[in-house]
């Protein structure tokens, strides 16, 4: 074809390896293809570690492709950096967004293209005015001189958009942006989606959801192991045939769930209240019980209060009343680490900050939490040779895709990432689990694994705190779920006794309807 | 009595800060990029050696000034590059560096005049600027009579100022220093701006060694050196003052008020003169330790 391509964007043969800090080589792409046609909404589809996120940086000037070629508007496409792809029109959205954060909205969006006047000085109020003018004509409703920090995740999604419709972007590249977002938010997005689409704009969107594929795509391409191995037309495959293709085998997501009889209480809290940063009142006055055996979910529109309540029980945050009781001990006042040795683990939603150390190796992220005590340090010396075949079980035990133990765990795909850190958090003697959004970015294949391995822990009496924004999760999951709204719980769901609907729990999460305190009490 | 003790202490203390806050916002820059530079010191060093050796061959003190400019540049590039292309850790390299640097020049000073301290009788020397009106009042009086570089580094702490906080490069950089991945996705060059920064260091570490021996066309080697902890003080500087060159000026000036407390008192008191000349590092520490206890303390909300 050479020049003379038909496609909008045509990537051919694309291959990209990594090189780790130790010279360790990772293969990222071995001549991966993409074609997309504009004006579509193109789904990029593949597993963990499949390459999308590479391949797609590669486009979007971050990343430097090892060999390939690249056709976008019949021309070949050269970019060095994000800023060169930026002028050819093409705009990513990365999955960890890239917003400074105390930085204003304005002066995010023109980042890198600041205007100035003839002495090469900034004015801000131009900027604010400039870039308050163009949300208003794309219909985006957000102050522009607000702070980003003080904005939600999906608002800062929204922003990271306008900028790079901003910089003139035809060609949106989304990266999993509903794997951070609430179900309305996700629906705003794909509102959004549909209006660029109205507007000859193409968008690449890469996901694991295959509901939102089929909701909002008009093509796919899938990746498997650095290759393409499907494209075409949505209509022309099945929700089944689509996961076939993603996973190479066909895979459910129903698991089997017995009740169990109730055991001992593990985890208490009693009437406890928590304040944001902020100072703003977020958990008001809850009391609840986690029993052994028991998988709990907690329920909610994201920012009512769910994730303040786990910080202040896992320590990360001071509650400013009220007791959490383990085993009927305070634990009020003990730090996180104390709250380990009492069998609390804790699988946080935010895993490149909280989850992990980027900079450290997999050894070194596996063994955090026990690193001090025996068999990992005897008599105040570590053991090296023996965490090293510790984590090299884990690392085969879990199926992270890592060349070797002493890699930093940055290098891995966000999947890998979040395989070390509950790898990490369930080889531990624990019976209390607070998972925060446990399946986040993860494939199908690592969903139903991790579902099975919450499931085993509750058989073996374990108790499970889940919070997630995933309802199906919810419902497939806990026996027992607790709505919160507005910092308070409005609902204690029994889901044993008759299994509960996504609609009963959108009820009470917005606010609609209300248990009494006898229903509360389950 | 009491007011001409005032002025004298005005001029020490403005006298004594210059130094630290040209190094201080050289470091600053260093520290925006994310290759934090601690050959302070030694940049300084170099450049009271190499400034008040040029004026000796050429009488010209701007010939001395950009050769001690040049001096200190050449050596942060060295660091920047031996960093850059061998993947050396930074800090070690700064050590190397500073250890360099007082090496050298005393080895230059003994192998010259046969010893580590020089004395040049004829060189030209940087002359006092005296403001007209304001030199005769009195309290004020302690602004004026002061060197070039004096008054230039308090006009370039308020130009670093707008660069930092008014101009694109500013916003690159300051982008650099809080997140090096959005820099990345929005294709701001990171090496380019970690380059700039170092010769912004070295322009601003040259004039500051330069202003260390050009006024008195003196050199003093060996292990204590003319720099004598200057470069460390502005470390501390910067810690107070963080990413505002403003507010790395007022720190400066707080620890050039300590020096001129420090020279003050070792004429008009009995203390132990050399314990006095540790008044300005332990203010440092001080003022460190509650800046630190007071940004950081509840972070999580926890009492530790």
């Amino acid at each position: 074809m050479g020049n003379n391509v038909k496609s909008y964007l045509e990537m051919r043969e694309i291959t990209k390896t990594y090189r780790t800090y130790d010279h360790a080589v990772v293969v990222a792409l071995k001549g991966a293809n993409l074609r997309v046609r504009k004006g579509t909404v193109h789904a990029v589809l593949g597993e963990n570690g499949a390459g999308k996120t590479t391949l797609m940086e590669i486009l979007a000037g971050v990343l430097k492709k090892d060999s390939g070629t690249i056709y976008f508007k019949g021309q070949k496409l050269e970019v060095e950096n994000a800023s060169q792809a930026f002028a050819q029109g093409i705009g990513m959205v990365h999955q960890r967004l890239s917003l400074i954060e105390d930085f204003t909205v304005a002066e995010n969006i023109v980042l890198g293209i600041e205007p100035t006047n003839r002495l090469g000085i900034i004015n801000l109020e131009q900027i604010e005015k400039k870039v308050s003018k163009f949300f208003q004509e794309s219909g985006f409703a957000l102050e522009a001189s607000g702070i980003v920090n003080t904005l939600s995740i999906g608002q800062r999604q929204k922003v990271e958009i306008m900028r790079a419709l901003y910089r003139g972007a035809d060609l949106l590249i989304l990266d999993e942006p509903t794997s951070a977002l609430t179900e309305q938010e996700v629906q705003d997005l794909f509102r959004l989606i549909n209006v660029f689409k109205k507007q000859g704009k193409t968008i690449i969107f890469i996901t694991h959801k295959i509901e939102e594929v089929l909701d909002i795509a008009d093509e796919l391409t899938v990746l498997r192991k650095g290759r393409t191995i499907g494209e075409g037309q949505i209509k022309d495959f099945s929700k089944k045939e689509i996961i076939q293709m993603i996973m190479g085998e066909p895979i459910s997501l129903r698991i089997e769930r017995i009740p169990l009889r109730k055991g001992k209480i593990l985890l208490s809290v009693r009437d406890l209240s928590v304040s944001s940063n902020g100072n703003l009142e977020r958990v008001k006055n809850i009391s609840f019980d986690l029993k052994e055996g028991e998988i709990t979910a907690i329920a909610g529109v994201s920012g009512n209060g769910q994730k303040e309540l786990v910080e202040a029980i896992f320590g990360l945050r001071l509650p400013a009343t009220g007791k959490i009781l383990v085993n009927s001990k305070d634990i009020t006042n003990l730090l996180p680490r104390g709250r380990r040795e009492m069998g609390i683990s804790y699988i946080p939603e935010d895993r490149m900050n909280l989850g992990s150390s980027l900079k450290s190796s997999l050894m070194e992220n596996v063994i955090v939490d026990k690193y001090y005590k025996p068999p990992f340090s005897e008599r105040g010396w570590r053991q090296i040779d023996l965490c090293k075949k510790y984590a090299e079980k884990l690392v085969s035990n879990y199926n992270i895709k890592i060349p070797d133990v002493d890699c930093c765990v940055g290098t891995l795909s966000g999947g890998n990432i979040q395989r070390v850190i509950i790898a990490r958090e369930l080889t531990t003697d624990f019976t209390i689990l607070i998972a925060q959004e446990p399946t986040m970015g993860l494939d199908l294949g690592s969903i139903k694994y991790v579902y099975n391995l919450l499931l085993e822990m509750r058989n073996e009496g374990k108790t499970i705190l889940l919070l997630t924004s995933d309802m199906d999760e919810i419902i497939n999951l806990s026996d027992r779920i607790l709505v919160m709204y507005r910092g308070e719980i409005v609902a204690n769901l029994d889901n044993n006794l008759k299994p509960i609907t996504k609609e009963e729990i959108g009820e009470y999460m917005l606010g609609i309807k209300r248990q009494n305190h006898i229903e509360l009490l389950g | 009595m009491i007011i001409p003790l005032i002025d004298s202490v005005i001029y020490t203390m403005l006298a004594a800060t210059t130094p630290v806050v040209l190094a201080a916002l050289g470091v600053m820059f260093t520290n925006f990029s994310g290759m934090f530079n601690i050959a302070l010191e030694g940049m300084m060093l170099v450049s009271a050696f190499f400034s008040v050796f040029v004026v000796d061959i050429t009488s010209n003190l701007w010939l001395g000034m950009i050769a001690g400019i040049g001096a200190a540049t050449i050596l942060g590039l060295s660091i920047f590059f031996i960093c850059h292309y061998f993947h050396a850790e930074i800090f070690i390299v700064g050590m190397g560096a500073n250890l360099i640097a007082t090496g050298l020049t005393t080895f230059m000073a003994v192998q010259l005049k046969g010893s580590s301290s020089l004395i040049f009788e004829n060189v030209p020397k940087l002359r006092r600027i005296a403001i007209p009106i304001i030199e005769n009042i009195p309290i004020l009086r302690g602004l004026s009579g002061h060197y070039v570089i004096d008054y230039l580094a308090i006009a370039i702490s308020v130009i670093c100022y707008i660069l930092v906080f008014y101009t694109p490069y500013g916003y690159h950089l300051r982008t650099i220093g809080k997140d090096e991945w959005v820099a990345k996705t929005l294709g701001i060059s990171i090496t380019k701006h970690q380059f700039i920064s170092y010769l912004w260091c070295g322009f601003l570490c040259g004039l500051g060694g330069a202003v260390l021996s050009l006024p008195v066309g003196v050199f003093l080697g060996g292990p204590v050196g003319m720099a004598n902890g200057r470069g460390w003080l502005a470390i501390a500087v910067l810690c107070l003052g963080q990413e505002n060159p403003l507010n790395i000026l007022a720190a400066a000036l707080f620890i050039g008020a300590t020096s001129a407390l420090s020279d003050l008192l070792q004429v008009t008191t009995s203390l132990s003169p050399r314990l006095l000349m540790a008044l300005p590092f332990a203010a440092a520490l001080i003022a460190i330790v509650f800046y630190m206890a007071k940004e950081h303390k509840t972070s999580l909300g926890i009492k530790i």
